[in-house]
Order: structure tokens, then C-alpha cells, then sequence
């Protein structure tokens, strides 16, 4: 019995590791796992498409495709985040609500990166702070960033800058040469090629006066939640356009695959959650209140709405020259999932 | 270089995880691990002393080292719970509150297990239920229960009775042929082979109700009266290997503090992102409870352990009060 052996990159994420681990198998598929960090993943995707199947960043993924790039997504989306509550300020900088972003200079790792994207899209259309009028500043070199690979230029009339090479957010945030940044990404301290706060931290700095945006980021999740119906993607994943060509079986049996990944870790949440939280139940029960019992949920037609917001998103802030439709994004077996 | 090699005995346990997986050493050590069903663990450790090194049964160990058992314990406590917020009554038993227990059926899988004590002494100490006027249902049997293996009789005045063999503590709670039991533990669901209820159970659970439907608010009840959580297991050293190699405990106390140390700056990594307010939820958890609620050591655990010593001799499973510098290693006492 043959399987078609594809490698698989991805960072860790608890609805995928039954799949990565090899507890759950996709049909007729074995998988050469590599975890890696995100921004390595998709830089080295983007540029080199080492990996038949693997991790992308929704908001590269789009430019991608609009440029031409060989490559199919599944409409599988394992990690959500509230980007926009992962910001900081320097209370140096005057800032105390996020209307008062307005003319501030604010850090990002990669200016077309999804966190990014949903930062942008939800100042504007939640906060009235347009992207036009706040000094964005990007962290990643040209050399080693996903923009990098696809010919990211600045968007017409932002005001764009680069952080300096030997310098992070991190740093310039702490000593007010950031009035803000978004530096409370879980990715943050890993180490990885493509970054630099986690090298150059600004440990010497006054850390005391930086803070978060959303103070509040339970209120903060529930307002964006019951307003918008949905929790921001930053990443899908892709099957490497000649694989999915060759073997077009292997979009509907990943998918399933994902699905049953995930099922497989739900049905292990409770157990996994650290005994030292105590609450463990009752915390999930608060979680499942403001999220509904499905905060994931998979598939083009249950992801319509959050997938039409990030091509507008995309359009509007400059990054794609026109909106693609979402059933040109995923693979055509996927469509009625 | 060579390094004493040690029979490891325990449940999965993110406190001690790192020193059964080896992320941390013991010093001179070298562990070879066993996970097991804490009722299996105690079972084993109790009549065939099986493991150099053991997790143990905080009640157990204060009944057989009563009894002269040649073990010593190490102050490591990573398990705690709230025993008595484990308990779940069934609807027509006309039980709203804990002080309605009076009169009542009330099972455990073991009547000397320290989940089991804890809830005595709590129900009588801080709810004024008489362990005396509660009618006790255990489901282990004699042949496989640690009981049997420290030579369990109930203690006199206490109405005691063996739930049948072709039942379980579900089971008969479902029936409501108990009124309450102890069923929300981690444990007792999970397939093992002193306990039924993973095999004989199963049904309509919806007129199961937990007795404290906010344990939230009894922890901290709780946590606000005695100052502590309760703990129900500690590791034991076998006897012989104690006095051959007595810089083990040492040794291993270290271990079990240096693992700690790392589950600790790895929590907030390891709760699921699913539940999307990790941090948020550590905080109300630090609120509730405290910045280390599995304080290691005789120091921080004396309260406790001078409650549990008292528990277990007012509960008559103990002929006296057992002394804290007889139970653990003469080595750790100071910590």
C-alpha cells in the first residue's frame, strides 16, 4: 500500500498537531513534518516554495495569488487572534484610547502582514483612525521579509518607514521612538531569522511605561465578536500549485484531515488545560459565552464573511489592485465545505 | 560517571512532568518512569513496594507509616483539588446545600483515600456535617483497594457499606441509590483496574448536579479560611534505598523544585489557545488563590500538613497523631 509522501510546514498549533504528530492521517497521505516559526515559514514558502503543503499568512497569500504565484489554499483556519488588542503604546506618547492613534508612529514586524492587515482594517472601520494619517513603521529588512519576496512596495500615501537594522519595535517602543507597537505576539520571543525584537528587546529600557491598548481584552474580544460575528484569520494553509495539478485528491483528503485533527484535539481541551488554572472548566465555559462552542470553525462557506473582509481589507489598504473572489482562494473540492 | 538508576512511579503531572521526560535531572539520578493511575499507583506501591520512588496517598502514607511502613516522603505536593467541590448529589435526594448531607448515602471510591478525608473533615469542620450521621458507600473492594493493603476495618460508629461488586459510584448515583458521590474527580472516570465506574456507569447524567455549583467561590472561600489548598499526594523513597543512599531525598526534593520551577514559566504557554484569554485567566486564577498555590517544603505546608495529621487521627485511621519529622525526610525538614 502506497502513500504519496508530501513535506508539511507549519508552527505548532494545538488543532493541527494530531495531523503534524501522526495520531490523525489524511487519506493516502503521509506527511514529513517541520515545525517552524511563522515568519519563517512564509518567507521561505514565498521565496524558495520549499514545502508541498504548508502555513500561510492570509494577507500574502492574496498578493501572492494576484501576482500569479502557483499555489492553492484549503479553507482550514487553526489560529485566530485579536491583533488589534496585541498593541502597546509608550505612555510618553500621549495615547490613552485608540483614537488618539491618530498622527502617532506606530511599529509593525511586516507592514503587509495579517496582524497588520486586521490592525489597519479595524482602526479604520471600528476606531475612525485612518491608515493615512498614523507613521507606520516596519521592523523586517527587504532581504528577509515576506514582502520581500513578493514586491511589496508602500501603498500610495502611507507614510511608510523602516526601522533601523540595529534596532527592534521592542526597543524603539520602550525608548519612545515608537509611540506604539504590536509587540504582544505569542511569536514575539521565539527566536527566529526574520525578526529582531526577540535579539534586541530593549531590556534596559523603562518597560513601566508601556502598555496595552485594550486594557480590557476580554470587553475588547466580546465588542469585536458582537459586532463583526467572527475572530480575525491571520493564516491558512497551501498546497504548492504542481502537487495539487498532479494530485487533485489531495485538497478534499487534507481538508478532512485538518477537520478531524481538530475534533480530535476539542475533544482533549479540557485535559489540556494546565491544572495550575484551577478553573480550567469554568474559564472555557467563559470563552465558549463570548465565542460561541466553535471560535474555529473551518470551511469557505462558514469563513465567507471573514475571508470577504480581509480581500477588502486588502483592496483598501492598497496591498491588491483588485478583489479576488473567495472561490478563486481554495481549492474547488473545498468550496461546498 | 555513573548515576543510581531509580523505578519512578506516577501520574502525568505538569509539575513533575520535566523530571520523568528529563528536561531536569535529579543530581547522581537517573529515573526510569512509569505514568499510572494514582489508584493503581498506591495500590501497587502499598502491597508490593514495587518502586524505589513513588507517588503516594497523603492518607495512605499516615496509616501505613502508623503501621510502621519502611518509607520516607519527600514535602513535594503538586497535586491539590478541591475535594469537596467534587462532589455531585442526585436531584430527588432533596439535597440543595452541603449542610442537607445529614442522613444522607454519600459514596467514595475509597473510604481512606485523602480525597475522601478531606471531605469529611471539611463537611464537619466548616459545614457542621458529623461524619458520624452520614451513611459511607465505598466502591473499591477489599482485594483491590489500598485498604486492603494496609489492613482497612471502618473506623467504630461509622456507617460503612461496599457498594456490589456488579455496581459502580455512577452507576448507583445515577440510580439514586446514592444520594451524593464523588464523581467529578479527574480520576475516577478513567479507565483503571480498582475502580468500575469507567466500565459500569453511562446514562442520563442531567439529574447529576455538582454540590458546590460555584467553585469558583468556595475556593476562595476556602483558600480564605485555612490559607492553603488541599493536597492529596506527596512522594514516598522505599525504605532500603533511603538508608543505602540517603543523599537521594536531597537530592530528589531538589529535582521535584526544579521542576516546578520550569512548569511555572511554562504555563502560559501551555494553556490552550483556545481559550484565547490565557493571561487573563491566570490572573483571576492569582486572585483567587494566590502567586504559588503548590507551595513545596515542610515550612510553607505546615498548616496543612498539621490539618490533614489532624483529620486523619479524628477520623480514626490513625491511632495517634503522626509527627511531621517521622513522616518526611530528616534532610528536607528545614525547606
Amino acid at each position: 500500500m502506497a502513500k504519496l509522501r508530501l513535506s508539511f510546514i507549519s508552527a505548532f498549533n494545538e488543532r493541527v498537531d494530531p495531523l503534524m504528530n501522526g495520531t490523525i492521517q489524511a487519506e493516502g497521505i503521509e506527511i514529513v513534518p517541520t515545525y517552524s516559526h511563522p515568519s519563517e515559514t512564509f518567507w521561505r514558502q514565498l521565496k524558495f516554495q520549499e514545502f508541498e503543503v504548508g502555513e500561510m499568512s492570509m494577507s500574502s497569500y492574496l498578493i501572492a495569488r494576484e501576482r500569479g504565484f502557483d499555489i492553492i489554499a484549503l479553507p482550514v483556519f487553526p489560529s485566530r487572534r485579536l491583533f488589534h488588542a496585541e498593541l502597546s503604546y509608550n505612555t510618553d506618547s500621549g495615547i490613552k484610547k485608540p483614537e488618539d492613534l491618530v498622527g502617532k508612529r506606530i511599529g509593525v514586524g511586516e507592514y503587509q502582514q495579517t496582524a497588520a492587515l486586521w490592525l489597519r482594517g479595524i482602526l479604520e472601520h471600528d476606531f475612525g483612525v485612518s491608515q493615512y494619517k498614523v507613521h507606520w513603521f516596519m521592523e523586517r529588512t527587504e532581504e528577509l521579509s515576506h514582502g520581500g519576496a513578493t514586491g511589496f512596495t508602500p501603498p500610495q500615501g502611507i507614510s511608510f518607514q523602516r526601522i533601523p537594522p540595529d534596532k527592534s519595535m521592542a526597543s524603539m517602543l520602550v525608548s519612545g521612538e515608537l509611540d506604539a507597537a504590536a509587540i504582544n505576539s505569542p511569536w514575539k520571543n521565539m527566536p527566529n531569522v526574520i525578526g529582531r525584537s526577540h535579539r534586541i528587546p530593549g531590556a534596559d529600557g523603562d518597560w513601566s511605561k508601556v502598555k496595552l491598548l485594550f486594557a480590557d481584552r476580554m470587553a475588547e474580544g466580546k465588542r469585536f465578536y458582537d459586532k463583526w460575528g467572527f475572530l480575525p484569520v491571520n493564516h491558512a494553509y497551501t498546497i504548492r500549485g504542481d502537487i495539487y495539478k498532479k494530485y487533485p485528491w489531495v485538497a478534499f483528503n487534507l481538508y478532512t484531515a485538518f477537520v478531524k485533527a481538530k475534533a480530535h484535539f476539542n475533544s482533549k481541551l479540557i485535559d489540556s488545560i494546565p491544572s495550575a488554572l484551577f478553573f480550567g472548566k469554568e474559564y472555557l465555559a467563559m470563552t465558549q459565552e463570548m465565542f460561541g462552542n466553535d471560535p474555529y470553525p473551518y470551511g469557505a462557506k462558514a469563513n465567507r464573511k471573514m475571508v470577504e473582509t480581509l480581500i477588502d481589507f486588502s483592496y483598501e489598504q492598497g496591498l491588491t489592485t483588485k478583489k479576488i473572489k473567495v472561490e478563486e482562494l481554495f481549492a474547488v473540492s473545498t468550496l461546498e465545505l | 560517571m555513573s548515576k543510581l538508576t531509580l523505578g519512578f512511579i506516577s501520574a502525568f503531572n505538569e509539575r513533575v512532568e520535566p523530571l520523568m521526560n528529563g528536561t531536569v535531572k535529579a543530581e547522581g539520578i537517573e529515573l526510569i518512569p512509569t505514568y499510572s493511575h494514582p489508584a493503581e499507583t498506591f495500590w501497587r506501591q502499598l502491597k508490593f513496594g514495587e518502586f524505589e520512588v513513588a507517588e503516594m496517598s497523603m492518607s495512605s502514607f499516615l496509616i501505613t507509616k502508623s503501621q510502621g511502613a519502611d518509607m520516607i516522603a519527600l514535602p513535594a505536593f503538586p497535586t491539590r483539588r478541591l475535594f469537596q467541590t467534587e462532589l455531585s448529589y442526585h436531584v430527588d435526594s432533596g439535597i440543595t446545600k452541603p449542610e442537607d448531607l445529614a442522613g444522607k448515602r454519600l459514596g467514595v471510591a475509597e473510604y481512606q483515600q485523602t480525597a475522601a478525608l478531606w471531605i469529611r473533615g471539611i463537611l464537619e469542620h466548616d459545614f457542621g456535617v458529623s461524619q458520624y450521621k452520614i451513611h459511607w458507600y465505598m466502591e473499591r473492594s477489599e482485594e483491590m483497594s489500598h485498604g486492603g493493603a494496609t489492613g482497612f476495618k471502618p473506623p467504630p460508629g461509622i456507617s460503612f457499606n461496599r457498594i456490589e461488586k456488579n455496581k459502580s459510584l455512577a452507576s448507583t448515583l445515577l440510580a439514586n441509590e446514592l444520594d451524593i458521590a464523588h464523581v467529578a474527580s479527574p480520576w475516577v472516570l478513567q479507565a483503571n483496574s480498582l475502580d468500575r465506574s469507567s466500565r459500569i456507569g453511562g446514562g442520563d447524567w442531567s439529574k447529576i448536579m455538582p454540590l458546590f455549583p460555584d467553585r469558583m467561590a468556595e475556593a476562595t472561600r476556602f483558600q480564605k479560611k485555612h490559607g492553603f489548598l488541599p493536597v492529596n499526594h506527596t512522594y514516598i523513597i522505599r525504605g532500603d534505598i533511603y538508608k543505602k543512599y540517603p543523599w537521594v531525598a536531597f537530592n530528589l526534593y531538589t529535582g521535584f523544585v526544579k521542576a516546578k520551577a520550569l512548569a511555572r514559566e511554562k504555563m502560559l504557554e501551555r494553556v490552550p489557545s483556545a481559550l484565547f484569554f490565557g493571561p487573563e485567566y491566570a490572573a483571576m486564577t492569582r486572585d483567587m488563590i494566590g502567586e504559588d498555590p503548590f507551595p513545596y517544603g515542610i515550612n510553607a505546608n505546615q498548616a496543612m500538613l498539621d490539618t490533614v495529621i489532624g483529620f486523619s487521627h479524628e477520623q480514626a485511621l490513625t491511632p495517634r497523631r503522626m509527627k511531621i519529622d517521622e513522616l518526611f525526610a530528616a534532610e528536607t525538614l528545614d525547606t
